[in-house]
């Protein structure tokens, strides 16, 4: 990566794009567009500043540093366009930073099984058995008698709404 | 608490549901990649450049001083090159040849002896002799031990007569 291999570069993505994504999401109390764009702007700051590190934990803690200083840069640039807008509609946003971040995936984990637990019982049984007893889409659509595709649409329309009450539940916690 | 697999997996696709942002901002990386590995690329071939250019003007200047023709003429002519520049015509001073060019003795020169016991004279040197007399004059030498003095006009040789 220090000399510009763009292969490392792919590799560096399939390992590490995920986890900061997760971490951003957790970072900006489960504010969307604000996590996307840090997480930009870290990518291009690890492509700015790589140099090589003697383990993986360290490596991490670097990208952790790197994700926060992204966040708190992009935090500072919407306050200033928050404060524009407030000059016109005299309405105040308050937008406070979450201060541990330190186990985010851990953070996630625990809201991710309390939103499990408000789903309907099909909901809850599509996602473990697709997650859990590791059945494919194959065998749970000949199970459901549904197209393959219709299986996969239920499961994203479940995702979908497990992310939202769970970046719902983030931003409540920080604002909270 | 290390989450298991299967969370991790469950999580990773959740986190990732809706989020279909992972190859623009993967190209708009290798974009900043790409820059900044050309730069480098750029900086290296500048530096190479400039230590290229170093390199032979230091060896032009080496070699240059070696084979400098001043210095080569210093080292190996046994002689010393004087450069001379041509006089004004107004400096320049011309001879001619006399019209006369006999100058007949007379020989009524008188002739003073002198020994060394009379005591009564102080011998001069060339220079003296020709500064003692104030017109044009030449000290010709005969031989080992004997000089003429000779006078471009002959009134001179009048003045040195004894009065």
């Amino acid at each position: 990566m220090t000399e510009g291999n763009e292969m490392a570069y792919h590799i560096f993505f399939e390992a590490y794009f995920n986890r900061l994504w997760r971490y951003l999401l957790v970072a900006a109390a489960g504010n969307e567009d604000a996590a996307r764009e840090s997480l930009q702007a870290t990518l291009i700051r690890v492509a700015r500043h790589i140099k090589p590190f003697r383990d993986e934990t360290v490596f991490w803690s670097w990208l952790t540093v790197l994700a926060r200083s992204a966040y708190k840069d992009e935090t500072r640039k919407r306050r200033r366009y928050f404060s524009f807008l407030d000059r016109f509609t005299m309405h105040v946003t308050v937008v406070l930073e979450n201060p541990a971040v330190a186990d985010a995936d851990e953070k996630l984990l625990a809201m991710l099984s309390s939103q499990m637990a408000l789903l309907p019982p099909d909901e809850q049984k599509l996602i473990e058995e697709k997650y859990f007893a590791h059945r494919s889409v194959r065998e749970l659509a000949e199970e459901l008698q549904i197209t393959e595709k219709a299986v996969e649409s239920r499961l994203s329309r479940i995702r979908s709404k497990l992310k939202a009450a769970a970046l719902a539940k983030l931003n409540d916690e920080t604002r909270a | 608490m290390k989450p298991e697999p299967e969370q991790k997996r469950l999580l990773n696709d959740v986190a990732l549901e809706g989020a279909d942002f992972r190859e623009a901002m993967l190209g708009q990386t290798l974009r900043v990649v790409r820059r900044r590995r050309h730069g480098r690329q750029a900086g290296r071939a500048v530096v190479l450049f400039l230590a290229l250019g170093i390199a032979s003007f230091l060896v032009y200047r080496h070699t240059g001083r070696h084979s400098s023709p001043t210095e080569a003429q210093t080292v190996s002519r046994p002689y010393r090159l004087v450069q001379t520049i041509p006089l004004p015509v107004a400096a320049l001073v011309s001879t001619q040849p006399f019209t006369n060019a006999v100058i007949a003795f007379s020989s009524a020169v008188q002739i003073v002896q002198t020994t060394p016991a009379s005591g009564n004279f102080r011998v001069l040197n060339d220079d003296e002799l020709l500064a003692s007399v104030a017109r044009p004059a030449v000290l010709m030498r005969i031989d080992a031990h004997s000089e003429r003095l000779i006078f471009v006009n002959s009134d001179g040789e009048k003045d040195l007569e004894p009065h």
